[in-house]
């Protein structure tokens, strides 16, 4: 059965190809016209011959197409093609939300192309420039120079800049030492609260190590011991402290002022043990004394009473 | 080093001085202090035979926290900081500095260390029958240097185990408040508790 069917439209297929070749053929002589050759009496009458022959096996294709056509019969039951039935389904206009999205996405684009254009205006009023100075102006060029060069200054400088913050905290005792060429070792005790060692890398600070008064600052050969912990809880956790308040402080475009600010921070260290906490009012949590400041007012606070 | 206060511990009436300890102990360790070791602190005096001199006396003290110090303080508060060889010295001068007899006192006890303070809870013996006296208990903290910076502190950690025995320094400490402390310190005050406890119990002697 299926056999047969798929004979026959194999078979009309054909028959429609050669109707369509011979329908072509008609309208090829008629557009090439009559030959010229022969006289004009016999010229005519072979074009019509010719014509009428072309029409003819036209005429004879199709019926034999009708008669194909007659004998095919659409198959019984629903025709099985798989997804490609979907394709002849038109969506319901109605049901799909097309155009309420596309007037929405309209109107969001206006939208967005007027705030643009606000924005536009706005900024070209006020040009925004990260820094007063004019961009590539001389002044702008020495500063970037300068930038640069904070972690290799010259030991005098260092020196100078050292001697004004001596005065200006005269409670902090700072030694500087140089173990290992020009890099300072800063010794700086701390009122009579403790001890701390400052690694210096040009005016950078770079590493901090808090200790007690009677413990050593040098080993027994003579050398400076920088990383040796004290064995006291206490300034163990300053100096947990005094490592954040590194990062804290940490500009390494004005390493002059983290400096200052690590030392003021640091003096008010010398009211380690003297002071009660700003928070609870005593001296003691977990047998510790108030081991942190705030780092812009310098209250005294505990670890766990930190605002 | 840092600084120490030695206070006595009154011992309530009717009860034993090991029962007073034991509380003191078990307070201690629940505020989580641990034991590190056994402590002791003796007392030896001697007194002058030469008859010229005002009845001069030495005190003879040794502290286990300096094993190798031997401290010779004066009736008139020197002190004296030597080598153990000074014990064999004064047992050369035993001619003119003759022991007094029945007149060693001590305190000793359990060592306790809690955070950066050293605990320390001493019975004071007294005599050749080694009667009790009382409790000593001396606290260390030792971060700091000079008492006057962390007294409060000190009196603060005091307040907490011991009560409100302890309320000002003593008389010699308020004379030290202001400079750095030292080993000798802790035994003045040690000999200024045990010339106390000796009066006291000649007074009931006599």
């Amino acid at each position: 059965m299926a056999t047969d069917i798929q004979d026959l439209l194999a078979r009309s297929l054909l028959a429609v190809r050669t109707l369509r070749s011979s329908v072509n053929q008609v309208f090829e002589r008629f557009r090439n016209g009559m030959k010229e050759d022969n006289s004009n009496e016999n010229k005519e009458r072979s074009f019509l011959n010719e014509l009428q022959q072309g029409l003819l096996s036209v005429n004879q294709n199709l019926g034999e197409v009708e008669k194909l056509g007659s004998v095919i019969t659409a198959p019984a039951g629903p025709l099985l093609s798989g997804n490609s039935a979907l394709l002849s389904l038109d969506p319901v206009l109605d049901k799909t939300p097309l155009h309420s999205q596309l007037l929405q996405a309209y109107k969001w684009s206006n939208k967005v192309h007027d705030v643009a254009n606000h924005a536009f205006v706005l900024l070209n009023q006020n040009s925004l420039k990260r820094s007063t100075l004019p961009s590539g102006g001389p002044a702008a060029k020495r500063l970037r120079t300068a930038q640069q060069n904070f972690h290799k200054l010259p030991p005098q400088q260092i020196d100078a800049v050292i001697d004004t913050q001596k005065r200006m905290f005269p409670d902090l005792d700072i030694k500087i030492h140089r173990p290992q060429g020009t890099a300072a070792v800063l010794e700086v005790t701390v009122g009579r609260a403790m001890k701390i060692i400052i690694v210096l890398r040009g005016l950078i600070l770079e590493t901090v190590n808090v200790r007690g008064l009677d413990e050593q600052s040098f080993k027994d050969n003579g050398e400076l011991d920088i990383w040796t912990k004290s064995k006291y809880l206490v300034y163990l956790k300053i100096t947990e402290h005094a490592c954040a308040a590194l990062l804290h402080f940490y500009m390494p475009h004005r390493p002059d002022i983290a400096f200052r600010s690590f030392l003021t921070w640091l003096n008010s260290y010398t009211s380690l043990f003297t002071i009660p906490c700003a928070k609870c009012e005593t001296y003691l949590q977990d047998n510790l004394p108030p081991t942190w400041r705030e780092f812009r007012n310098l209250k005294p606070y505990h670890e766990g009473c930190r605002p | 080093m840092g600084v120490v206060c030695v206070a006595s511990y009154p011992v309530p009436e009717g009860k034993s001085g090991q029962q007073i300890v034991d509380v003191l102990q078990s307070r201690l360790e629940q505020l989580g202090a641990e034991k590190s070791g056994q402590f002791n602190v003796d007392c030896e005096t001697y007194q002058s035979q030469v008859p010229s001199a005002q009845n001069r006396l030495v005190h003879l003290l040794h502290n286990s926290e300096q094993p190798a110090t031997c401290f010779a303080v004066l009736d008139t508060g020197t002190c004296l900081v030597a080598d153990n060889l000074f014990n064999l010295l004064m047992l050369k001068l035993k001619n003119f500095y003759p022991t007094r007899k029945g007149f060693k006192i001590e305190s000793k006890g359990q060592r306790y260390s809690l955070g950066d303070f050293i605990i320390k809870i001493g019975s004071v013996t007294f005599g050749q029958n080694i009667s009790f006296k009382g409790i000593l208990v001396e606290v260390e903290y030792c971060p700091c240097m000079v008492p006057g910076d962390c007294w409060d502190l000190m009196k603060e950690f005091m307040q907490g185990f011991m009560g409100n025995c302890v309320e000002n320094p003593s008389n010699y400490l308020k004379t030290k408040m202001d400079i750095m402390y030292t080993p000798a310190d802790t035994i003045q005050q040690y000999l200024e508790h045990f010339k106390t406890f000796r009066k006291e119990s000649l007074a009931v002697t006599r």
